[in-house]
């Protein structure tokens, strides 16, 4: 197996994301088993016609990621125009790739779309060993209800919601032919080397915490029968005050670094159990002081208030795929999907982040997006959607 | 409410969080090599106590029981690129999995590639076996495809369970360990089936022919050591019947060794249709067979002798020749025929050789007349080597001359004839001892001694003359012998003799026999040398035009037969007219044998005929009691005293 990426900013046309296409293959000395193309939003229909095109017959994966991409040389296109791709080569596995429309099914969507992969690859009824899945924010605990029921929950997941500039909606999937802005686009990999995956956040509980009492899919209305924007406020130093009354109350960047969290599974230690969490990030509030979120929400969920600082996300996207590996056993690189708030929030220091995914990676091969919602495999092996999160998948020789 | 892990004095929320996932991580490593370790070691003790494939396969069907759920398992085998599935052991042997289709997904997990098969109806290669089990209530979902892989075996174990999704990658990675202690196993058990096989195999080779798959030699000791057991237990006679193919040498030298090779295969066929599966049957060597029968009456023995030999009897197409075999046979019963049982097959061959004795194509019983010939033969043998190495064997000559020359004081040649002086019996003629010397390989040696006391004798007068020649008769044997032709090299260079001095005659036996690779090399280096070669005897026995035109020599001579006859049979006369122009035609000088009358020498001179040998001319007599004595006393002295040197 041999990887290799290619990242450029300043993409203006789709001639340069065919030179980025050839300079891939030149690395990687072949056409590639799959290819992984994350770009911004902007780029979207140049990608989608270029590599359409000149992919021949290699499977490919695609999202627009928020404000650049990123690869073991650094973060591209902070300012949009930017793209990575990375080139898998391995004789000895199978892959294949498949983009659905959501049309008003998702979850029949999804269902299609991973049949159509496994076939694509050769290998249908057949487990693969990652499910790398890239959809519309929306819909993903749906789409992972779907991988799920074909799987048996058994195939680990790595994904991330795609994803705009300035949440406009401007955000873009694709897979071989097919592409859009809402829909599910997914590449199953049966590898001739292991694959890892890690899915955490860079968040810590507090002490601060509640029950949801009133929710409607991804708006959070009550907490413990009160106002969800009111209480969120109060537990976090009054950081969305400002946005009660202003009818463009994006709170994104306010509540960046103190999320909400629910638990998502336990871990055992000396007979204490400690709760590991799924994010919930409050995007706005609503008319009625409730706040939408990037994740589904139920009625009876224990939420908490969890606290981030600046360097815990500079740090952590390292420290997830530290987690990933087996030990010390080498590494051949992988895939880093991160949180497109959490990359907001350390914007100066993308560099930091890259530089720390690089020291335990060994500087082989990366390539991440920023994304507006993350699915990964927990520690306990679920497959789960949440925010703020950051999912990894490395790929490791065979013992 | 819910409370959030509050954190131990000294450490902060964010340290304990990393601490509990690196422990959970290090524990769920630790524990995952804990389960492989205990498959593993128990994965050894089965390899290293089960003694057969299926102990193999129940030990570590036990082990996997503990590990992986699984409904049925199995462990199936790629048997080759066109060959189904094989099945080399299972659970529930009456699930099809040989259906599998050997392609695709089948082949690659046996080459290495493990699979997790969430839900075998999408699996292409699966749907013959599903096909199969239709209407079964419990049919497999899910599977586990585990390589077992060593050296060149290509297998799999599989895990099959009734519910879709029931494996993970934990399931497989705990078989993966087991996988390749179970390929080492199952590849020592099928290196020590092919090892039996392979003994069994050579132990086969060892006692059979590989021509005809018959037992051989050695097969027929042991058959009939176990039939002499018999007889001493209970009486019941054995029975030999040897069995030998007549002229088959003439459908090897004139269809080839294929055509000789089919033949004896389908002899083979035709005595096995006549015989029970109890007697043995064997090919001896060359077109020698046996039949031995145990536990059948006399009658029934030589019934079967009769059965044989009229089916082998019976005529067949080779490459598109007829071929009509002939075979004798020579039974032999003991104890009826008083033989000891080490002594059967010699017995045997002796009523064979009768048999053929008698014009072949028959068979013969054997008695004990025979067997007082045959050491009466035996006996003779002996004395003849005596008397060769006592130089009891004396050479007589007799002139051949030119066919117009009118006495033999001036023979052009001289044929060279054996006699033994036998210090008893007085002068014994060829007939008395050369069959005998032919039935053995003496006659080697006796035409090596009269090859140098001829050269020897007559030395002198062939040298003061290079037209002169010497002739000698030439056994068949002698040519099969590798070196001949150098032998004959090395003894003119010795008595200092051109090679044109000597000239070989071949019998008609000799020239059909050409096939064989000695007689065309020394008949190639012979004629290289300049050694002439005679065609001796021509019209006796098989000749034809055809080998005459290939003959590679220089001369022919009619047998007696024709001259003798030549004035009662006009149809000899025309033929010895035919014979002197063909030759001549051929460009080969023509002598006539057996000449013995004045009218004879005219007609014949009349006819071309080149030279001419006969009781007319002279009678062969030893050197010193020629014609021509005078021209070659000095010689003989000479030679004489040059042979005992």
């Amino acid at each position: 197996m041999k990887l290799a990426t290619v990242g450029r900013s300043d993409l203006s046309d789709a001639s340069d994301v065919e030179d980025l296409y050839r300079n891939l293959i030149d690395r990687l000395g072949t056409e590639p088993d799959l290819a992984v193309i994350y770009f911004t939003a902007d780029l979207g229909p140049d990608v989608v016609e270029t590599i359409s095109r000149i992919r021949g017959g290699a499977p490919v994966i695609g999202t627009s990621s928020c404000q650049g991409v990123m690869t073991e040389e650094g973060v591209f296109g902070h300012n949009g125009h930017g793209a990575a791709i990375m080139g898998i080569a391995d004789q000895g596995g199978a892959f294949g790739t498949a983009f659905v429309p959501f049309g008003d099914e998702p979850a029949a969507a999804a269902t299609e779309a991973l049949m159509a992969a496994m076939t694509q690859a050769g290998r249908p009824g057949e487990l693969p060993d990652l499910i790398l899945t890239h959809s519309s924010p929306g819909s993903e605990e749906v789409v992972i209800e779907s991988i799920n029921a074909i799987t048996g929950g058994h195939a680990p997941i790595v994904g991330g919601s795609a994803a705009d500039d300035d949440i406009s909606g401007g955000w873009f999937l694709f897979a071989n032919e097919g592409s859009g802005p809402s829909g599910v686009a997914l590449a199953v990999l049966y590898s001739s080397e292991k694959i890892s995956t890690a899915f955490q956040s860079g968040y810590e509980p507090t002490a601060h915490g509640g029950t949801v009492t009133a929710a409607v899919e991804r708006t959070l209305l009550e907490i413990d029968g009160r106002p969800a924007a009111a209480v969120y406020n109060e537990w976090a130093g009054g950081v969305i005050e400002d946005a009660f009354g202003d009818p463009d109350n994006n709170v994104l960047a306010d509540t960046t670094l103190q999320p909400l969290g629910r638990q998502a599974g336990t871990i055992e230690l000396a007979g204490t159990g400690v709760a590991y969490y799924t994010l919930l990030h409050p995007e706005r509030v609503t008319e009625d002081k409730g706040l939408a979120l990037f994740a589904d929400v139920e009625v009876g969920q224990d939420l908490l208030l969890m606290r981030g600082t600046k360097s815990s996300l500079v740090r952590r996207a390292g420290d997830v795929v530290m987690t990933a590996r087996s030990g010390n056993r080498p590494v051949h690189g992988g895939f880093i999907v991160y949180c497109a708030g959490c990359r907001l929030a350390v914007d100066g220091d993308l560099d930091g982040v890259v530089d720390r995914i690089n020291e335990t990676l060994s500087g082989q091969p990366f390539i991440g997006c920023f994304t507006f919602g993350e699915q990964g495999c927990l520690l306990g092996g679920e497959n789960k959607h949440g925010n703020l999160m950051i999912s990894v998948g490395v790929f490791e020789p065979m013992a | 409410m819910t409370s959030a892990p509050v954190p131990g004095d000294g450490i902060g929320i964010s340290e304990l969080r990393e601490l509990l996932l690196a422990s959970e991580r290090g524990r769920e490593l630790a524990e995952g090599s804990l389960t492989k370790a205990r498959a593993v070691l128990t994965g050894l003790e089965i390899v290293a106590t089960a003694r057969n494939e299926n102990e193999l396969f129940s030990g570590i069907v036990d082990v996997i029981g503990e590990l992986v759920p699984f409904d049925d398992a199995a462990v199936i085998i790629d048997q080759g690129e066109d060959e189904a599935i094989g099945v080399v052991a299972a659970t529930n042997p009456s699930l099809p999995l040989q259906r599998l289709r050997p392609d695709g997904f089948a082949r690659r997990v046996m080459s290495g590639k493990p699979a997790i098969v969430t839900d075998l109806a999408l699996v292409p290669e699966w749907a013959p076996v599903a096909a199969a089990t239709v209407g079964l209530e419990e049919t497999p979902s899910a599977a586990l495809f585990v390589p077992l892989r060593a050296k060149e075996l290509r297998a799999a174990f599989v895990c099959l369970a009734n519910r879709s999704g029931a494996y993970t990658p934990h399931h497989l990675e705990v078989l993966q360990y087991l996988g390749p202690l179970a390929g080492q196993a199952l590849q020592r058990y099928r290196d020590m089936n092919e090892l039996g096989s392979l003994i069994d195999r050579l132990e086969h080779l060892a006692h059979h022919d590989g021509l005809t798959g018959l037992g051989n030699r050695s097969l027929f000791g042991q058959k009939l050591d176990e039939a002499v057991a018999a007889m001493e237990a209970t009486g019941a006679p054995i029975g030999l019947i040897q069995i030998d193919l007549d002229e088959f040498k003439m459908v090897n030298d004139n269809f080839g060794h294929h055509a000789g090779d089919i033949l004896l295969k389908e002899v083979s066929q035709r005595i096995l249709q006549m015989t029970r599966d109890a007697d043995a049957v064997v090919r001896l060597g060359g077109d020698e067979f046996a039949i031995l029968v145990s536990g059948a009456g006399v009658d029934r023995i030589e019934a079967i002798a009769r059965r044989v030999l009229d089916n082998i009897n019976q005529p067949l197409t080779i490459d598109g020749h007829v071929v009509r075999p002939n075979a004798s046979a020579g039974v032999c019963v003991c104890p009826r025929d008083e033989v000891d049982p080490g002594n059967l097959l010699t017995s045997a061959d002796l009523a064979l050789y009768d048999a053929k004795l008698a014009g072949g194509g028959r068979q013969a019983p054997f008695t004990n007349s025979l067997r007082d010939g045959r050491n009466q033969e035996r006996a003779l043998e002996a004395e003849l080597r005596r008397a060769l190495a006592a130089e009891e064997l004396v050479l007589w000559y007799q002139p051949i001359m030119a066919a117009t020359a009118g006495d033999a004081a001036d023979p052009m040649a001289l044929e060279a004839l054996v006699r033994w002086q036998h210090p008893e019996r007085g002068t014994l003629a060829p007939v008395e001892f050369l069959p005998v010397a032919n039935r053995s390989n003496l006659i080697i040696e006796i035409d090596e001694y009269v090859l140098n006391r001829a050269l020897g004798e007559v030395g002198d007068w062939l040298r003061a003359d290079p037209a002169r020649r010497i002739c000698l008769n030439l056994s068949a044997k002698q040519l099969l012998v590798a070196d001949y032709g150098h032998r004959v090299q090395l003894a003119l260079r010795r008595w200092g003799l051109r090679p044109s001095s000597l000239e070989l005659e071949l019998s008609e036996e000799i020239v059909a026999r050409r096939t064989l690779d000695t007689t065309i090399e020394n008949l190639g280096l012979l004629r290289d040398l300049g050694v002439g070669l005679a065609f001796d005897d021509f019209g006796t026995g098989y000749s034809s035009v055809l080998q005459l035109r290939r003959f590679p020599g220089h001369r022919l001579k009619i047998d007696r037969h024709f001259v003798a006859s030549m004035f009662s049979d006009s149809a000899d006369l025309a033929i010895v007219r035919s014979m002197i122009d063909m030759a001549h035609g051929l460009g080969l000088t023509v002598v006539a044998e057996g000449v013995e009358s004045e009218r004879q020498r005219t007609t014949l001179v009349e006819m071309g005929c080149d030279e001419i040998q006969g009781f007319h001319l002279a009678r062969p007599a030893p050197l010193d009691q020629l014609q021509c004595a005078e021209a070659l006393s000095g010689a003989a002295v000479r030679g004489s005293g040059a042979a005992r040197r």
